[in-house]
């Protein structure tokens, strides 16, 4: 599924990641927990393609296509998603509009059939029931007036709609409430399959309570200093980050 | 006392629309121009007591040619006018508007303008409100590209108390085009409680692009609200990515961000397109 070989990436003069590796198959979930700074959100945003990270080194490769010769847009049509940690606030866009386009550039892209309003109206239902979002919040423009809850269940609603095979939640469970968190999590959980993957990025072990990861890796100083299983999440909780930092330093 | 009848017209092209009073009409004009021969209208409007205009003017055309428009509007007590108007000439065309407006107590205008075509085009107004409550609005939308220039000047004279304008544009400029909005708020000594809003804002979407504002404000009247602002900017990378890690490519969803910009301005002129 994703391949990351010896990733180095800077942003500005800074080296942020040294050497990332990071494999995850078909159907695995895998945890990224790490202190601020370790270089959680540049992993993300690199993966997604967003401009001012300089890769510098090494490789990313999704089912055997090279990620880094993409376009951000080019990466979500072959089923690449990142749920951002702060959502981006589109005033004047509404969110129907704005999931319509979406699923159906995805679609065009892929030489599919592109959804008529009505059956993309089904599908959009069908999605916000699973995830509380109400009609209300479906006609405002994307992400204005959200509050933070909000705005991350909005960020799983569209991971719903246009199904990735692997994706990339950032810290997805900061800022909420533990109903909200449940709300979230039972979003990813339905998602779950043995043909997507996800990468969960966050601080706290909380969301793993609820999302069960295959295999945790702690990253500290750009690179992963420690792979295991649930019980090293538990490790975390009790001992702190102290350990695995001095360890690398 | 504002007139009833056409003032003396100065063009061969010409139209004068009457509204009676309690009447209400829609009006549409189409100026579509395919002869490269300069033009010169003249529109003479007219909405009486307690009548209704609807007015929707278009301009397009081919080739190298001259539109000059001249608009005297009259609108008298409790007189309604909506006024939309594309210009969308041919992108060697020169065109230039000028409006007078003059309203009596009461009366209501609002206007939204598209201005997409033409090289160089001038947009001149003169709004005079002469009687107490009465409102007046002028919106306009800017898309202009390769060398294109348009310039929008705005003069409203608050000669009365309790009146209300507001003047709100939106450029959205390419490569070497130019944009520019005067606009001008003159309130009298008489125009006590005055309410007047002005805002300019444009999106560059090319560094070559340039954008003049200047608001004015004229005011001998002590207990007023006018405000006026403007901004320039680029579109917002942020929300650019976002929508392009939706799988939307780059030039849909700037598409998507330039009409949420002007989106607003299609308030109470849902019908209009670009």
């Amino acid at each position: 599924m994703i391949k990351i070989k010896n990733l180095t990436v800077e942003v500005g003069d800074k080296q942020i990641l040294n050497g990332l590796n990071l494999e995850l198959k078909s159907g695995e979930v895998h945890a990224i927990m790490g202190p601020n700074g370790s270089g959680k959100s540049t992993l993300s945003y690199v993966l997604a393609g967003r401009e001012g990270y300089k890769v510098t080194g090494g490789s990313i490769e999704l089912d055997g296509i090279n990620l880094l010769d993409l376009s951000p847009e080019e990466r979500a049509v072959i089923g690449l998603f990142l749920a951002f940690q702060y959502p981006i606030e589109i005033p004047g866009v509404q969110m129907t509009t704005f999931l319509k386009t979406a699923l159906n550039s995805l679609r065009k892209a892929r030489g599919e059939k592109e959804l008529d309003s009505l059956a993309m109206l089904k599908l959009i239902k069908e999605k916000q029931k699973l995830l509380g979002i109400t009609d209300d919040m479906l006609k405002r423009p994307v992400n204005v007036g959200f509050s933070g809850g909000e705005k991350k269940r909005n960020e799983v609603l569209q991971m719903a709609m246009l199904e990735p095979i692997f994706s990339v939640l950032d810290e997805t469970d900061s800022g909420l409430d533990i109903d909200a968190l449940k709300i979230v999590a039972k979003g990813i959980n339905t998602l779950r399959s043995p043909d997507r993957s996800f990468l969960v990025i966050t601080h706290y072990q909380r969301l793993l309570d609820y999302i069960q990861p295959d295999v945790i890796h702690i990253l500290s100083k750009g690179r992963i200093v420690k792979t295991g299983g649930a019980e090293l999440a538990l490790e975390l909780e009790k001992n702190g980050y102290a350990e695995f930092i001095e360890n690398v330093a | 006392m504002l007139p009833k009848t056409p003032t003396p017209l100065t063009s061969d092209e010409s139209a004068f629309i009457h509204v009676k009073a309690g009447e209400s009409l829609k009006e549409n004009l189409a100026f579509i121009r395919n002869d490269s021969k300069d033009h010169s209208i003249h529109l003479n409007i007219i909405v009486e007591e307690e009548a209704t205009l609807e007015l929707i003017e278009t301009y397009g055309g081919n080739g190298s040619y001259t539109t000059n428009v001249e608009m005297d509007i009259f609108l008298h007590r409790n007189a309604v006018l909506k006024h939309l108007k594309n210009q969308n000439e041919s992108q060697e065309c020169v065109h230039n508007n000028i409006v007078s407006i003059h309203q009596d107590k009461s009366s209501s205008y609002s206007s939204l303008l598209i201005n997409k075509g033409s090289k160089n085009s001038h947009y001149n107004v003169r709004s005079i409100l002469q009687g107490e409550f009465s409102t007046c609005t002028f919106k306009g939308i800017n898309i202009l590209k390769e060398k294109q220039k348009a310039k929008a000047t705005i003069a409203i004279e608050h000669q009365v108390p309790n009146c209300e304008s507001f003047q709100f544009y939106r450029s959205v400029l390419d490569d070497w085009s130019v944009g520019s909005f005067e606009g001008r708020v003159h309130v009298f000594k008489e125009g006590q409680k005055t309410f007047a809003r002005q805002m300019s804002n444009a999106l560059l979407l090319s560094p070559t692009a340039t954008m003049f504002t200047r608001p004015e404000l004229e005011i001998y009247a002590d207990d007023v609200e006018c405000n006026h602002g403007a901004t320039t900017g680029q579109l917002d990378q942020e929300q650019l990515f976002y929508l392009r890690s939706r799988g939307i490519p780059e030039n849909v969803a700037k598409n998507l961000l330039i009409e949420a910009f002007i989106s607003e301005m299609f308030e109470g002129f849902e019908d209009a397109k670009l």
